[in-house]
């Protein structure tokens, strides 16, 4: 169905753009972060998502979702930015997390109520998930996004962002249990 | 873990350890404003806005009979002893009217100086060349009680409006390739409404005088006025 209330070529002004992108600018920080599974590199992220996005603010249509348009400058940053790591990898994983897994011990029960080691274990069961369960958990937990807001993020069926956040936070919680089992 | 409680508790350390492991950083609230690239027009806008909104401060006309110039060493004390109590008069910038005179300005003197002094050594620092027209802008701001030695335009460029005092037309000048900061108020608008400040570590200095209605403040890294021979 062809878009109502569209006017071509309205856009938006730089004004207009820096004032919408600040505004989302946390949720959009969150998708990188999720994405990534890093959210030291997601400030960066969105630095050339707003780059790239401002050059075409003429082609947004204000009167469609911002936040979902944006979504899309943020994947295909870090889609480029996947292809570039791929380029330069020579492990064939993190070293940190090879290490923490060699050192997971057998049965420590009480390593889960140690804060440091609690967070440790998380974000390893974190960068376990794949990157858009990982996102649309985080995107659910830290900005209270809904299921629709996160789907459109995403260019996500809404059930399907509804499953993703549900199975990441039973893996979550499963690999939590299983690290100190 | 079946356990309904324990599966909340653990949902509860988790959200809390993602939120505290996934703080945004201070940065992401003016990354807009950072990467929004106004500032590359920002001197052109500037210089098109300062040279049609502000006014000059130099009188062509010149009195038979020369008011006498005051000179003095900027006193804080002097400021500090008048209690605003309404502007009279504001400067020569429309959005002057709408400042409260019950609050007064507190211009960043150093802010300023280092704004000014890059434009003095830009390329686009414009000479005040159009005496006709700022004489007239002088006379209905000021009045005819001031008027501007031969050769003062060439010496000085400008008029110039900065938003670290509104209320006020801006000049600068070149002295041993240092930059001068002239500021023109109502004599009345600074008494009542405006507060100078420099920070004792500027290495500036401020004078102030007055001729007419107009007062004059200098901005220097000089132990003296250099421009104020322009001013008769």
């Amino acid at each position: 169905m062809a878009q109502s209330g569209q006017t071509p070529g309205a856009g938006l002004t730089a004004q207009e753009f820096s004032a919408r992108f600040q505004a989302a600018a946390r949720v959009l920080w969150t998708l990188a972060a999720g994405l990534l599974g890093d959210p030291s590199e997601a400030e960066d992220v969105c630095q050339e998502a707003f780059l790239a996005a401002h050059e075409k603010r003429s082609q947004f249509d204000p009167a469609t979702n911002f936040q979902a348009w944006m979504g899309r400058f943020v994947r295909n940053v870090v889609a480029n930015e996947r292809r570039k790591r791929a380029r330069r990898r020579t492990e064939p994983d993190d070293p940190f997390v090879l290490d923490e897994r060699r050192e997971a011990p057998a049965h420590v029960p009480e390593r889960l109520f140690d804060p440091e080691d609690f967070d440790e274990r998380l974000l390893a069961g974190l960068r376990a998930l794949g990157e858009v369960p990982r996102a649309c958990l985080l995107l659910r937990v830290l900005r209270e996004q809904s299921y629709a807001e996160i789907a459109a993020l995403l260019d996500l069926p809404e059930g399907t962002a509804m499953s993703h956040v549900h199975r990441a936070r039973a893996a979550l919680r499963a690999h939590l249990q299983e690290s100190v089992r | 873990m079946k356990d309904p409680a324990e599966t909340d508790a653990l949902d509860h350390r988790i959200d809390a350890a993602l939120r505290r492991r996934f703080e945004p950083p201070a940065s992401l609230d003016t990354l807009a404003t950072r990467l929004a690239p106004a500032p590359r027009r920002l001197w052109p806008r500037f210089l098109l806005v300062a040279c049609a909104a502000a006014l000059v401060l130099f009188f062509v006309l010149r009195r038979e009979d020369p008011a006498p110039v005051r000179i003095e060493r900027f006193s804080p004390e002097r400021l500090a002893r008048i209690e605003p109590f309404q502007c009279p008069s504001v400067g020569p910038l429309e959005e002057a009217r709408e400042l409260d005179p019950a609050r007064p300005q507190a211009p960043d003197l150093l802010a300023l100086y280092r704004t000014m002094d890059a434009c003095q050594r830009s390329t686009e620092a414009v000479a005040c060349e159009e005496n006709d027209e700022l004489v007239a802008r002088l006379r209905a701001s000021y009045g005819p009680e001031v008027s501007l030695a031969a050769g003062a335009s060439g010496l000085l460029h400008g008029p110039f409006a900065s938003a670290e005092w509104p209320t006020a037309t801006i000049l600068t000048g070149s002295s041993e390739d240092l930059t001068t900061v002239l500021v023109a108020e109502r004599d009345a608008t600074l008494d009542c409404c405006v507060r100078l400040r420099l920070a004792e570590s500027s290495g500036l200095n401020v004078f102030t005088w007055s001729v007419g209605d107009l007062a004059l403040t200098e901005i220097s890294p000089h132990d003296e006025p250099r421009f104020l021979q322009l001013f008769e």
